[in-house]
């Protein structure tokens, strides 16, 4: 019965792909948006930052700006890459690899932790002590110390509830997968 | 655009069946083979420009569609059920079932879906291959494992199912 019910409906079938093709392209358009958009959003601090710390300082605040804009333009570049190329890398699959493969590339993006964080992490810290060059001077003199370092534990408290919070979610949405994906691959594996 | 639109409708339009074939014994109902049949179609939109003709269409093909079943029903792949179709003779080629078996037609076919739903999520894709026709060198370039390799495994389930008509 599902086979005449198909046979019945080839020519909507292919009448179906054209109302679907324009939705395709849209899709393909909204995810080169991301992209863009993100490159729109960097790449504007970067040569902002590079025109007002490094190339035209305030003379008056001397080195400071400098290394702040020594610190923070690598960690823009940074984000800039990674949104540029990992994300979409990572996001995607390539269904047209063998099952093998797809399984390989899901068990390796499953996994909780990618070294590009680390990257990442690295990018973090350059730019809060960038900005900290930047801020901290403006700071009463008095209370700068205070303020920094109570600044630097509200981050790192952030930082930490912000990790615990992903990896309860990923235990409970991505560790299934993962472990489905392992048993899956441990399978092909055999060899008889 | 155009050119990747023009692809693509010539893909679709030439290896529709081969699609249906594989979405359908995945599908209990008209629904889910509309839903499952058109996440195909986006992953190979997805895909057409990785298409660099080094492999055949068909096992491109086939590779979309096989990866789009595994993915489609994601958390529940494990509980992923396989539906043959008892109008298709090519069901008793799973078995190797005897023309003059003493048991019913009807009572073989459910024995032997309920048995295949026992087999493991790569098995089964693997014999959904199988009732595809498509051949054992083409099923183990889509699935990534040695063609001998493959020809054990489904040597092995052939066995499993044969006994498990024979101890019922």
């Amino acid at each position: 019965m599902l086979e005449s019910t198909i046979m019945k409906n080839k020519e909507n079938a292919i009448k179906d792909i054209d109302v679907l093709i324009p939705k395709l392209q849209s899709k393909d358009a909204e995810n080169m948006k991301l992209t863009r958009v993100m490159q729109f959003v960097f790449i504007p601090i970067i040569l902002l930052f590079a025109v007002l710390f490094i190339a035209f300082p305030d003379t008056e605040s001397g080195v400071n700006l400098r290394l702040a804009g020594a610190f923070c333009i690598p960690g823009f570049l940074i984000f800039l890459i990674y949104f540029s190329y990992y994300y979409q890398k990572y996001k995607s699959v390539n269904y047209s690899d063998s099952v093998k493969s797809v399984l390989q590339s899901a068990e390796k993006r499953f996994r909780f932790w990618h070294p590009i964080y680390l990257v990442v992490f690295i990018a973090i810290i350059l730019v809060g002590v960038g900005l900290g060059l930047i801020f901290t001077p403006m700071l009463p003199e008095l209370w700068s110390s205070i303020i920094v370092t109570a600044t630097v534990i509200v981050v790192l408290l952030g930082f930490s509830f912000g990790f615990y919070v992903g990896y309860k979610q990923w235990e409970k949405e991505s560790k299934p997968l993962l472990m489905a994906t392992k048993k899956l691959l441990k399978e092909l594996n055999e060899s008889y | 655009m155009t050119k990747k639109k023009a692809k693509f409708k010539t893909i679709i339009k030439e290896n529709e069946q081969k699609i249906l074939g594989i979405c359908r014994h995945y599908s209990s109902n008209d629904e889910d083979l509309k839903d499952m049949y058109q996440e195909v179609l986006i992953n190979i939109w997805k895909s057409i420009d990785s298409f660099r003709g080094d492999a055949q269409l068909s096992t491109w093909i086939y590779r979309v569609a096989v990866n789009t079943v595994l993915g489609f029903t994601n958390k529940e792949i494990r509980r992923q059920k396989l539906f043959l179709n008892q109008s298709d003779p090519s069901w008793q080629n799973l078995a190797d079932i005897d023309e003059n078996t003493a048991k019913e037609k009807e009572e073989l076919f459910q024995i032997l879906e309920n048995q295949i739903n026992q087999l493991s999520v790569i098995d089964k894709i693997i014999m959904s291959l199988v009732l595809e026709s498509v051949s054992y060198k083409e099923i183990s370039v889509v699935i990534g494992i040695t063609e001998p390799n493959l020809r054990v495994k489904i040597h092995r389930i052939k066995n499993e199912l044969k006994e498990a008509i024979i101890n019922v």
